[in-house]
């Protein structure tokens, strides 16, 4: 009885702290299953409705503005598309005597950010689709500006996105110009760093990094980086190679998750089927 | 009503730190709204309530990245009951006084935060430490006292009437 009343009354204070402490330490170490699946069902009740307004009020002053760039990038984007087609199906013709494998084309969802988490150590964002659209846990997503990051977690009508802004997101990527393979991983701010790349590697400043296919996670060719410095390591052995994303992660709106892959055959049909409907929305625009 | 209050204001200061801490980040620099709330509201009241609501307002947090669910509410546990604390002996009021109390438990909270966030990984550490941590503990306390000062401007009660409290 003495011990508890120093417990509870002389150190209620000191008390409450460690059992809070011991509190929060036990749920640190609780498997992660169980957490984000409690998580979820509480975010998913207080603020994916909040946030879908707010976005909605956001959205609304930017959409006539976003209207007419749109329409004039759709109108430039086709007349080069129409051009790109032709590119491809001489380029098809030309895999396909060589004996190469065929290419697929990328079907991609399309997904509203409704949320993001409140760490500022990694990202991850809250789509609106989820297992009902889809989504599997692995799937890379894209911004129009290339590779961002992958699903980690599927529900019913949501997914989490883990960015490649995020500490144990690396991704392989390859240099566009010079085809040098290396491991990038976020530093800080929009700033990478490209590991296991050799002295004897040419990467240049300016160098474009895209993703290489490798780990299958990201589908190759999209771009990540630019980089922006090269020094020889401390070793002497590998290169010390910086990069810059152009991507403003932190004010993604819409991103796309790849969820399969169709032959070129059916893209060209796509196509056709997108050409028209641009067509007829723009109108006399071309 | 004083419960209500708390309440509202609450959800501001989340609502803040989805909405408004990614508008004004500087690079990966931004104010800490939950940590401010839990201070706001820690430095009127007694140590027990202090913890208590850095406690929770912690795992409100966590419940947006549930991987690392507890460790906010482990980090802002302690700095609730160090504000607390540290309330009780000086002037609430003083901008300076609350200028420097902001940066501090800031910096605290994230020392505390990146201690096991990076599995005591010590490049890492004093990595994020330097450029993320500092920067922003004074970030957050800027913006703690301007948003003091327009509550006391404003005569708001959600903010202040947090406590007053204290037995």
């Amino acid at each position: 009885m003495p011990i508890l009343d120093l417990v509870l009354r002389r150190h209620r204070e000191k008390t409450t702290l460690i059992i809070l402490v011991l509190l929060s330490l036990t749920l640190l170490l609780f498997p992660k299953d169980p957490k984000i699946k409690f998580a979820q069902g509480v975010l998913n009740a207080m603020f994916l409705p909040v946030e879908r307004v707010t976005n909605f009020i956001d959205d609304f002053g930017q959409m006539r503005a976003d209207n007419r760039r749109l329409k004039r990038m759709v109108a430039s984007l086709l007349l080069e598309r129409e051009r790109l087609t032709q590119f491809r199906s001489e380029r098809e013709r030309l895999r396909r005597l060589a004996a190469f494998k065929e290419e697929q084309f990328l079907k991609l969802v399309p997904c509203e950010v409704v949320g993001r988490n409140l760490d500022r150590f990694q990202t991850i964002l809250i789509v609106d689709k989820g297992r009902a659209d889809s989504l599997k846990v692995r799937m890379p997503v894209l911004s129009y500006q290339g590779y961002v990051g992958r699903v980690v977690n599927v529900f019913e009508n949501s997914a989490w996105v883990q960015l490649i802004n995020s500490r144990n997101n690396p991704v392989s990527c390859l240099d566009k110009r010079s085809r040098v393979i290396g491991i990038l991983e976020w530093r800080n701010h929009s700033y990478f760093e490209l590991n296991n790349v050799s002295v004897v590697d040419d990467v240049q400043l300016g160098d474009t990094l895209i993703t290489s296919g490798f780990g299958g996670v990201a589908p190759k060719g999209f771009p990540v980086a630019v980089v922006t410095k090269v020094t020889p390591d401390i070793d002497g052995l590998q290169l010390k190679v910086g990069a810059k994303s152009h991507i403003n992660f932190r004010s993604l709106e819409e991103v796309f998750v790849v969820t399969d892959e169709i032959s070129w055959d059916r893209a060209i049909f796509y196509d056709r089927q997108d050409s028209t409907i641009i067509r007829n929305s723009i109108g006399d625009r071309l | 009503m004083k419960r209500l209050n708390v309440l509202i204001a609450s959800f501001v200061f989340l609502m803040l730190q989805m909405l408004v801490a990614p508008r004004i980040a500087l690079g990966e620099i931004s104010p800490d709204f939950p940590l401010l709330l839990v201070a706001y509201f820690a430095i009127h009241q007694t140590p027990v309530r202090g913890s208590i609501s850095g406690f929770v307002v912690g795992l409100i947090q966590d419940l947006f990245n549930p991987q690392l669910l507890g460790l906010n509410a482990l980090t802002k546990s302690v700095a609730g009951y160090a504000v607390s604390v540290t309330g009780a002996k000086a002037d609430p009021d003083n901008d300076l006084f609350l200028l420097a109390l902001f940066s501090i438990t800031a910096l605290g909270h994230d020392f505390v935060y990146l201690l096991i966030f990076t599995g005591l990984d010590p490049g890492k550490f004093f990595m994020l430490l330097l450029t993320v941590s500092i920067p922003s503990s004074i970030y957050t306390a800027v913006v703690g006292v301007i948003v003091h000062r327009i509550a006391v401007v404003l005569g708001t009660k959600g903010v202040r009437t947090f406590g007053k409290a204290r037995p």
